[in-house]
């Protein structure tokens, strides 16, 4: 999966340094689409591998909704999902369960694309609720073997995100795409005795940035009638 | 267009450090050196040593100047009873306990952090260490005459 990660995220440097490139011999003005402008539709879309490792009963499971709204080339983008995950481990079970949403700004660095398509970047505050178990077996120096059963019931979470990504028109009203996520800094606040593995939404808590990746499709709904 | 060149580096650089290593270091027992002064160590002939929630002596007829005692994974607090030299002390400590998921194939530990003495009938001592790891010097340094 990381090299999968690694190869979309290359492939996107590399049209980022062309566009960047591109953009800089046109140098047309493009002022007018720098300004916050009033929004001219939603795009309402979905996460295609949380959906795919739902369907293959991966251990992480789930659903994800995105949207975005437009204002020039400021996007203002909402996420919204659902994660579980049931992982066995080498002495034990552990298994979670939460909903989780993300919200920020995307900024466009392709101006006055007719088709609306984007190589963009942007930040997302993410916030997490979710309850969590642990059962697993070790042997203490002298106590013999113990059977921890823990569990969190109201765990939640916040974090940041760095995120880089692309929207290309696939049909009318249809874009697809991929963002990459730079996830940092999460907090956690639970159960003390039993330090939370896994954030639905963002991941190992133990990694203090962590990886994401979203494959996505999108439908538009335009505010007003387009020509 | 260079702070996005600039940050899709970064994205392809962190990827690189998100390697998890299996070496758990966590343990339920605490270490305590028993001293003259700082530098010189102190030999008990212990009688016996008891241990809140077990039955068994330890160190029964040791003599040494060191010795390691469990904790109880399923409490916050132990009580040891030091009998030695015709004397009998106590010390009674506190801790959390934390489990932690490493990996699935790693698994499940309880790390044991936050020692503090709460009671003890020796007079001098120094909590050294809070957490309990298998490696560790000491948790307590106790001075005995």
């Amino acid at each position: 999966m990381r090299q999968a990660t690694l190869k979309y995220l290359l492939s996107s440097v590399l049209l980022l340094l062309f566009v960047s490139t591109h953009a800089q011999d046109k140098k047309e003005a493009s002022d007018s689409l720098k300004r916050i402008q009033k929004p001219t539709g939603v795009r309402i879309g979905t996460d295609l591998i949380a959906i795919g490792k739902t369907i293959f009963d991966r251990p992480l499971t789930g659903w994800e909704v995105n949207a975005d709204v437009d204002f020039g080339r400021y996007y203002l983008a909402l996420d919204y999902g659902s994660s579980s995950l049931k992982d066995s481990l080498d002495n034990g079970y552990y298994s979670n369960d939460g909903r989780y949403f993300r919200a920020g700004v995307d900024v466009n660095f392709l101006l006055k694309d007719p088709d609306r398509n984007m190589v963009f970047f942007g930040f997302r505050y993410g916030r997490s609720s979710f309850n969590e178990q642990l059962t697993y077996e070790f042997t203490a120096e002298e106590f013999g073997p113990v059977l921890k059963e823990l569990s969190n019931p109201n765990g939640k979470a916040g974090w940041g995100e760095l995120i880089t990504g692309l929207r290309v028109k696939m049909g009318r009203s249809i874009w697809m795409g991929y963002t990459g996520r730079l996830k940092f800094l999460p907090g956690v606040k639970g159960n003390s005795e039993l330090e939370t593995y896994d954030i639905p939404g963002y991941g190992r808590t133990s990694k203090g940035t962590y990886w994401g990746f979203n494959f996505q499709i999108f439908y538009r709904i335009p505010f007003q009638r387009e020509k | 267009m260079r702070i996005v060149q600039i940050i899709s580096l970064i994205f392809l650089l962190t990827g690189c450090l998100d390697e998890q290593d299996c070496i758990i270091t966590s343990t339920n027992l605490v270490k305590i050196n028993f001293k003259i002064d700082s530098k010189t160590a102190r030999v008990i002939s212990f009688t016996k040593i008891n241990v809140s929630g077990l039955t068994k002596d330890f160190y029964s007829g040791a003599s040494v100047s060191s010795v390691q005692l469990p904790v109880s994974p399923d409490d916050n607090e132990a009580t040891f009873t030091f009998e030695f030299e015709g004397r009998t002390e106590t010390m009674h400590l506190t801790y959390t306990r934390q489990s932690e998921v490493v990996s699935p194939s790693c698994g499940a530990f309880t790390n044991y952090s936050g020692l503090s003495v709460s009671e003890s009938s020796f007079e001098l001592f120094t909590l050294t260490n809070r957490q309990l790891v298998i490696n560790a010097a000491s948790n307590l340094e106790v001075f005995v005459e």
